[in-house]
């Protein structure tokens, strides 16, 4: 044996030994955590994800007001055009004093990070216009904030959108604005050129949507559920003028709309189906759900009940009122937590009018300042059916989602009907890794590796349900 | 995504995840920053998950994605927080099985990143200089002075009676 393959040997066994366990679990997690993570990115609305164009932006001459739009064609798909491109559009395109006061607006920015502020002379407003209840416009420029050094390359770069030359801001203000009662509406950010945009407000129920002169808009008010919990869409066409759409969403207002999607087709083919950029702010919006407990809740408390405040972001999601869906939180209590931190998870099921369930599991760290850290650890949808309390619900929440540093803490968390005694978990050849007596139809356990399935049995051994953990709804498939 | 991405995805995961676990602990040298890297370099692949899967190289993205995010997160360690470069390694109570070579783990993780990658990729991943540097996003130059610099280091605590060697040709 040479020297190299002793050293080649020693490796193999070190990684052996010391190689973590396998997480069953990791692609549904990791798909989860990207969600998550691009909901975040969106804005200051915790929307639910787009289906993104993967591509990288096209370098779009910002100076020619009266350039013609570009078009490249790529491979396949509908032919790629720069939708921010041309003379200004809109009611107010013809009003130069807006639209030069508008372009002189400084761009103020949102949270942490560097903000795009464009110089003036680069800045153009793709589209002003009177909308209902306000003013809005669109406006463009260099892109001053571009990540550089390894967070420049696009194979790293989660934000392919932020690598664009061009960054776009929102304005908004009241009707009848002058330029200087607009305000910026947005979170500025580089913006892909080829992909159709659109802005929408909680409090007026409007919608702009920014597509190329002779593309055909639609928009879809929420996922429609049916009874056997198969989700689709319906889709309203929306009139344009110049490749824009201006269109009113009604039923209430003030609220978040993370279940409208608006679709763009050019030739016929799909080039965008995603969420409009919003201003709600989900924190400060009414709290009006009522939520049942299944199995005992917490004492009432000054203030809004966190629970609370989570269904009626869960009935922001459906794109249905508080008052049309039944909340209840199935389970809640504390598991294992990774640091000194206590962590809780909690199972949120939500009944739609159709009687299909939505259940959503959340894991929180609360911390002894006050601070608390969330992640979801699961959702699902389920047929109408047995009541809650006669199902089981299995739940592996890692808390916290790592970020770097800190190693998670799985936990297995298996609710069972009482009459349910044990928790016999399985790999995916139905052998058994172990066993858990359950308390109450419940039990929080570590999570082998492996894991495939849950049965839970009655005392008497008989097999009540076969359950896999929950993964992750995708409301866009 | 598509759902047959998706179910791509999942598939890839299922049959790498313990590759990946096994190379990013040899790099890192503890479990927990093992499972970290390996998380961030696989949500960094499902983000990509269409376009990569395409090009038919998956394995190599995400290997190179795990590498040169382990070398950045270690830099930044040393730059922002002024780390020794020995991490501890979390004792695994439910694992059971000693450390079969305590020696060779503590001189791997003595090793600045750069180093200990080069080490790694081409004695346990089999990589040549050139598959390696591709990995590592250096020349394959780069990596022939890692790896030997790498190999003098580990000499003194290597439990062979004589020194790896890197084969003549590659020295050049």
């Amino acid at each position: 044996m040479t020297t190299e393959a002793d050293l080649r040997e020693q490796l193999t066994r070190l990684a052996e030994a010391t190689a973590p366990r396998e997480d069953p679990f990791l692609a549904g997690r990791i798909a989860a955590l990207s969600r998550s993570r691009r909901r975040r990115r969106i804005g200051l609305t915790a929307l639910v994800a787009s289906v993104a164009a993967v591509v990288i932006a096209v370098p779009v001459v910002l100076s020619g007001s009266g350039a013609e739009p570009s078009r490249s064609a790529p491979a396949d798909g509908p032919t790629a055009v720069d939708v921010l491109a041309g003379p200004t559009r809109g009611s107010l395109a013809g009003d130069a004093a807006f639209l030069e006061g508008v372009r002189q607006l400084p761009w103020v920015g949102y949270g942490s990070g560097p903000v795009p502020d464009p110089p003036v002379d680069t800045r153009r407003v793709v589209w002003a216009g009177d909308v209902p209840g306000g003013r809005w416009a669109l406006v463009v420029g260099d892109n001053t904030a571009r990540p550089v050094g390894e967070e420049a390359d696009p194979e790293r770069q989660t934000d392919l959108d932020a690598l664009s030359d061009v960054a776009m801001l929102w304005f908004a203000g009241p009707p009848g604005a002058d330029a200087t009662q607009m305000g910026a509406a947005s979170v500025a950010h580089g913006v892909d050129v080829t992909r159709p945009v659109a802005f929408t407000t909680g409090t007026e129920g409007v919608m702009v949507v920014i597509a190329a002169p002779g593309d055909t808009v639609e928009f879809s008010r929420r996922p429609d559920v049916a009874a056997d919990a198969t989700v689709s869409r319906a889709w309203e066409p929306a009139g344009t003028t110049d490749g824009v759409a201006v269109l009113s969403l009604g039923e209430g207002s003030g609220e978040p709309r993370p279940a409208v999607r608006y679709r763009v087709l050019r030739d016929g083919a799909e080039v965008v189906v995603s969420v409009p950029e919003s201003f709600s702010a989900w924190g400060d919006a009414v709290v009006d759900a009522e939520v049942e407990w299944l199995r005992g809740g917490p004492e009432p408390s000054p203030g809004v009940d966190p629970v609370a405040r989570r269904a009626q972001q869960v009935s922001w999601l459906l794109g249905l009122p508080a008052d049309a869906v039944r909340f209840a939180v199935v389970w809640a209590g504390p598991v294992p937590s990774p640091d000194e931190r206590r962590a809780e998870v909690s199972l949120l099921a939500a009944t739609l009018p159709s009687g299909a369930v939505y259940l959503q599991a959340d894991a929180m760290l609360s911390a002894q300042d006050g601070s608390v850290a969330g992640a979801g650890c699961g959702s699902a949808l389920q047929a109408a059916g047995p009541p809650l309390a006669e199902r089981t619900f299995v739940l592996s929440c890692s808390l916290p989602f790592a970020e770097g540093g800190t190693p998670g803490r799985p936990s297995l968390v298996v609710v069972a009907p009482p009459s349910a005694t044990t928790a016999r978990l399985l790999d995916a050849d139905g052998e058994e890794l172990g066993s858990s007596p359950l308390r109450d139809g419940v039990v929080v356990a570590d999570v082998p590796a492996g894991l495939t399935t849950v049965q839970t049995l009655a005392a008497d051994g008989t097999v009540l349900a076969e359950t896999a953990p929950m993964g992750n709804v995708d409301w866009d498939e | 995504m598509r759902a047959d991405d998706e179910r791509g995805f999942e598939d890839f995961v299922s049959d790498e995840q313990p590759a990946l676990l096994r190379l990013a602990v040899l790099l890192t040298g503890d479990r927990g920053h093992a499972e970290d890297l390996v998380q961030t370099a696989l949500l960094t692949t499902y983000r990509h998950w269409p376009r990569i899967s395409a090009a038919g190289r998956p394995t190599a993205y995400v290997r190179r994605v795990l590498v040169t995010s382990h070398i950045g997160w270690r830099r930044r360690l040393m730059t922002t927080e002024q780390v020794v470069d020995t991490l501890p390694d979390r004792a695994d109570p439910a694992a059971g099985a000693p450390d079969p070579d305590e020696a060779l783990s503590a001189a791997l993780r003595a090793l600045p990143p750069r180093m200990r990658a080069a080490v790694v990729l081409r004695f346990y991943a089999d990589l040549t200089e050139r598959q390696a540097a591709e990995v590592m996003g250096c020349s394959a130059s780069a990596v022939n002075t890692q790896t030997t610099r790498g190999l003098a280091r580990l000499r003194a605590v290597l439990a062979t009676p004589a020194s790896p060697s890197v084969p003549a040709e590659e020295l050049s």
